[in-house]
């Protein structure tokens, strides 16, 4: 429950302003994939009391019901279905391959999430998130890659770890105490060898998030992880998207 | 020990002890250094032990979390296995001097693992899980041999660290007895010392305590403890010198005190034995000399003559009384012309003075002497001696001490022999007034007796002649009363018819009458003769006589008188004679007169007392004792009649002293008695007396005849 407060305070701060380094068709791509995914993601966190619920089985929360919501939460936010965009774009099948990852990851653990008799399940927004966008990069064929990274000393799963050059990003730009709150980063830079354009979207700690990454440090959280001690408004995490040209 | 101040005796034994201290400090020291090496070296082997240990803790750690990391792939457990990574290095690091080659191995293996178990999680992370396992499998490979250079290194120094321990523990038990055993020595040897410097201390100070003791008590003998170099022998130095003083005081004292007995007994006493005795016996006490004499100077023999001693022998004082010095010879008679005193430091070495005297006193052990001369106003009156044993001369003090003790002495034989004189001339002066006393009372009562006896006489011549008639014409007048008696008896026939019963009546008064007056003159002449005898002395004549007879003779003739004179008069007549009493040479008519008189005297008490004492228990008794006394015979005549007051006693052999009523005693009685025992037969009459109990006379006649001297020999006893 603290979990989905704190992941849906990961909130994009502003869709807006970011650096120009490339076509406006990545940049549109790189937003509308990674509000579809902080949009599940927030599904997942609202969701986290069901989840866990060690009283109920069948929760009906399947990932057609997730999506739906996400969907929802989508239009609602960015003014556009995206079911009905023109899917001989790429950002249609790309957001279409991120729908598909998120049905499949909630599908996929459906097994988890109506496990009864368990309480909390682990099925939190972060590895929702994670799966998701194992799943989505597996979906995209190599077109594209999402990941929910963090300054290196705050990721928890290595999966997670930035990448060379996003870590450097992170340290030069979105930890400069210069940089605008919110405004995501993106540049042409290669990836794993490969030209692509490359989105940084910053995510702060709300009130919910210190739950479990705030003070003191070192404290357990629920999940039995030290607790960062990071501060209110702190960088907590960067979905990054690389679309390979 | 006592050689030594107790300064140097403290110090010396606290230097033993500090050096006890620090021998057994620096063995100690060492002992503990070595003790100390081994722990450390054990504690080194330990903390080895302990980074070994923690090498593999550290190592299970980080393969723990790199399994973790496999299967989360949480950053974490990444974190954690670097951390634990780290803290093997750390380990390893001090594990590396201990042996670098083996470190260097679990180092190769530990890199060889990290290496695999790297690769191993990235293929994990990549989802290429069978890459991953073979990898982890490879890495677990060195894992193990990690594991067991580790468990081998941990198991070699655990056996080092026990082996050191056990050296450790043997060296410190070692150690420790070693120690004990130094200890239990030093508290010995300590205790020893002690012991030795309180001894050293407390003994002579207890000594010198004992000693002050003493001298407070006022002992001046006491021993002082022998002065040694040390602090308590300068106290033994000093309080020798106060115990000098104080007897060098006390002798003065003495000195003063025995000077001040002398004056006093010189002043207090001219008994001049007992002032020569005390002046001998204090001048050889406080010369400290053994033996000391004194000699009196005879002017007329010009000797010095032995008079008395303190501390002779009896054989030396043999010698000195049969040998005295002749004036001009000898210490004395050096001493008597010089004025002073003169001694003889060795007597075995004067052979110039070497007079028998000296000779006696040398054989006698006598060595040195002083002879001060009895001197007073230039007159000699003797010498003092005193002489010692030992060889030496006296001090000027005793020399000084002797000449006022002389001075003192011939004070002394001064005013004896002026005391005597005086005293012989009171002598004398009592003797001649006594006997001048004798002599006016014997001169008085033989001229009483004189003048009594003529006047006596006269009397008694006087009287009769005419008494002479009056008994004459009264044995006439009975003649011829009988004559007339006869005649008429003749013719009693005419006369019996009328009144010849009157004549006849009238011739038997008239006999009776001239009877009495017959009786009566017989009375008055035996009155006369006995002044007569009085006068005259005894005349009768001594023959032997049966005393005892003629005592029982006149006891019977004086109680048959008694009776004829009173029917009623009774009294116990008590004989108590010897009967070894042989006859004796006396006057025997006048000895029974002498009993006569007492027996009288006697009754009379005693029927006095009968008659003044209604008491009919009164017995009278009458108790009459011979004894034969070897030249003398007793005669006892005691009666419990009235007795006598001492006043009565005195007169009581006055001539016509009596205390009878007039007409029954002549008051000549006792005083006849007294001249014939006294004056006619030598012997005595005593009288002992007391009033309402008794009356004693005691005659003593002797055997050899002998006449009385002028001087009485009455005794009245009390």
């Amino acid at each position: 429950m603290r979990l989905a407060i704190l992941i849906a305070c990961l909130a994009l701060s502003s869709s807006v302003g970011a650096v120009a380094t490339t076509g406006d068709n990545d940049l549109a791509i790189a937003q509308s994939l990674a509000e579809m995914l902080r949009d599940a993601r927030t599904v997942i966190s609202e969701k986290q009391d069901l989840i866990n619920d060690p009283n109920l089985g069948d929760k009906h929360l399947t990932g057609e019901a997730v999506l739906n919501q996400a969907v929802e939460l989508y239009t609602k936010a960015t003014g556009v279905d995206p079911r009905k965009t023109d899917v001989s774009t790429r950002q249609a099948r790309l957001l279409r391959a991120m729908m598909a990852a998120i049905v499949e990851v909630v599908d996929d653990n459906q097994a988890t999430i109506n496990e009864k008799g368990t309480g909390f399940k682990g099925f939190i927004p972060a590895a929702f998130a994670r799966l998701v966008d194992e799943a989505f990069e597996r979906l995209a064929k190599g077109e594209a890659d999402v990941k929910v990274t963090a300054p290196s000393e705050l990721v928890r799963n290595r999966k997670a770890r930035p990448d060379t050059w996003e870590a450097d990003i992170i340290k030069t730009k979105l930890l400069d105490p210069a940089w605008p709150t919110g405004q995501p980063y993106s540049a042409i830079a290669e990836a794993d060898g490969r030209p692509a354009f490359r989105f940084m979207v910053p995510e702060y700690y709300g009130e919910s998030c210190l739950t479990c990454h705030g003070t003191p440090k070192g404290e357990m959280d629920i999940t039995g992880y030290p607790k960062e001690g990071g501060k209110l408004n702190d960088l907590g995490a960067v979905i990054s998207i690389t679309l390979y040209h | 020990m006592t050689r030594l101040t107790i300064r140097a005796r403290l110090i010396l034994l606290t230097t033993a002890g500090l050096l006890v201290l620090v021998v057994t400090n620096v063995y100690l020291t060492r002992e503990l250094a070595d003790d100390t090496a081994g722990i450390i070296r054990t504690a080194k082997l330990l903390k080895s032990i302990e980074e070994a240990n923690n090498a593999q803790i550290a190592f299970g750690e980080m393969r723990y979390w790199m399994t973790d990391l496999a299967v989360s792939q949480l950053t974490l457990a990444e974190r954690n296995a670097a951390a634990a990574r780290a803290r093997m290095e750390q380990h390893l690091d001090q594990l590396a001097p201990w042996n670098q080659e083996r470190i260097d191995a679990v180092r190769s293996e530990l890199s060889q693992y990290e290496e695999l178990a790297g690769k191993a999680v990235d293929e994990y992370t990549d989802d290429r899980r069978i890459i991953g396992n073979s990898l982890l499998a490879q890495a677990r490979q060195h894992s193990l041999v990690a594991d067991q250079l580790l468990a081998s290194i941990v198991k070699e120094l655990t056996d080092d660290a026990i082996a050191a321990r056990r050296r450790v523990v043997a060296e410190a038990a070692t150690a420790t007895q070693i120690s004990e055993i130094i200890i239990a020595a030093a508290i010995l040897i300590g205790a020893l010392l002690t012991f030795l410097v309180l001894r050293s201390i407390v003994l002579p100070l207890r000594r010198l305590t004992v000693a002050m003791d003493g001298l407070r008590a006022g002992d001046v003998a006491v021993t002082i403890p022998e002065a040694g170099p040390d602090e308590i022998g300068a106290m033994a130095r000093t309080l020798a010198m106060f115990r000098d003083t104080l007897k060098e005081l006390r002798e003065t004292l003495a000195q003063f005190e025995a000077l001040r007995a002398v004056g006093r007994a010189v002043g207090s006493t001219l008994e001049l034995e007992a002032v020569l005795s005390i002046v001998v016996a204090r001048a050889v006490e406080f010369s400290r000399a053994q033996v000391g004499m004194i000699y009196d100077y005879d002017e007329a023999t010009r000797e010095f003559r032995f008079r008395t001693s303190q501390g002779a022998e009896p054989e030396l004082i043999g010698h000195l009384k049969a040998e005295p010095i002749r004036f001009g010879e000898g210490p004395i008679s050096a001493a008597a012309l010089s004025g002073s005193p003169t001694q003889v430091g060795d007597l075995l070495g004067e052979q110039d003075v070497a007079l028998p005297k000296l000779d006696a006193l040398a054989q006698s052990g006598y060595r040195s002497l002083i002879a001060a001369p009895l001197l007073h106003e230039d007159e000699i009156f003797g010498g003092l001696v005193v002489a010692r044993r030992e060889a030496g001369e006296f001090s000027k003090e005793i020399v000084g001490l002797i000449e006022a003790f002389a001075t003192q002495s011939a004070l002394a034989v001064r005013n004896a022999k002026q005391f005597e004189d005086q005293r012989q001339r009171e002598h004398d002066l009592r003797i001649a007034h006594e006997e001048l006393k004798a002599a006016q009372a014997s001169l008085v009562h033989a001229e009483k007796m004189a003048s009594l006896g003529q006047l006596t006489a006269g009397i008694a011549h006087e009287i009769r002649n005419p008494l002479n008639f009056v008994n004459n014409f009264a044995e006439l007048s009975h003649e011829l009363l009988e004559e007339l008696r006869e005649a008429i008896g003749g013719e009693a026939d005419g006369i019996k018819g009328g009144a010849d019963a009157d004549i006849d009546e009238l011739i038997t008064i008239l006999g009776g009458n001239m009877s009495k007056i017959a009786e009566h003159g017989r009375r008055a002449d035996s009155i006369v003769t006995s002044m007569l005898l009085h006068s005259r002395g005894g005349t009768g004549e001594r023959r032997r006589t049966d005393l005892n007879a003629l005592v029982d003779e006149a006891l019977n003739l004086a109680f048959h008188g008694a009776r004829a004179q009173d029917r009623s008069f009774n009294v116990t007549l008590e004989r108590d004679f010897d009967p070894s009493l042989t006859p004796l040479e006396i006057v025997p008519q006048d000895i029974t007169r002498v009993l006569l008189n007492l027996f009288g005297n006697g009754f009379y008490a005693v029927k006095k007392r009968r008659d003044e004492q209604s008491d009919s228990a009164y017995q009278p008794i009458l108790r009459v004792t011979t004894l034969d006394l070897e030249g003398q015979v007793e005669i006892r005549v005691r009666d419990n009649g009235i007795g006598m007051p001492p006043e009565i006693r005195a007169k009581l052999f006055t001539p016509f002293f009596t205390t009878k009523p007039t007409g029954e005693g002549t008051g000549l009685g006792l005083s006849i008695s007294y001249d014939i025992v006294v004056q006619e037969h030598g012997g005595t009459i005593t009288v002992d007396s007391q009033p309402r109990e008794f009356t004693e006379f005691t005659l003593r006649l002797p055997r050899a005849s002998q006449r009385a001297a002028a001087a009485p020999s009455v005794r009245v006893s009390a």
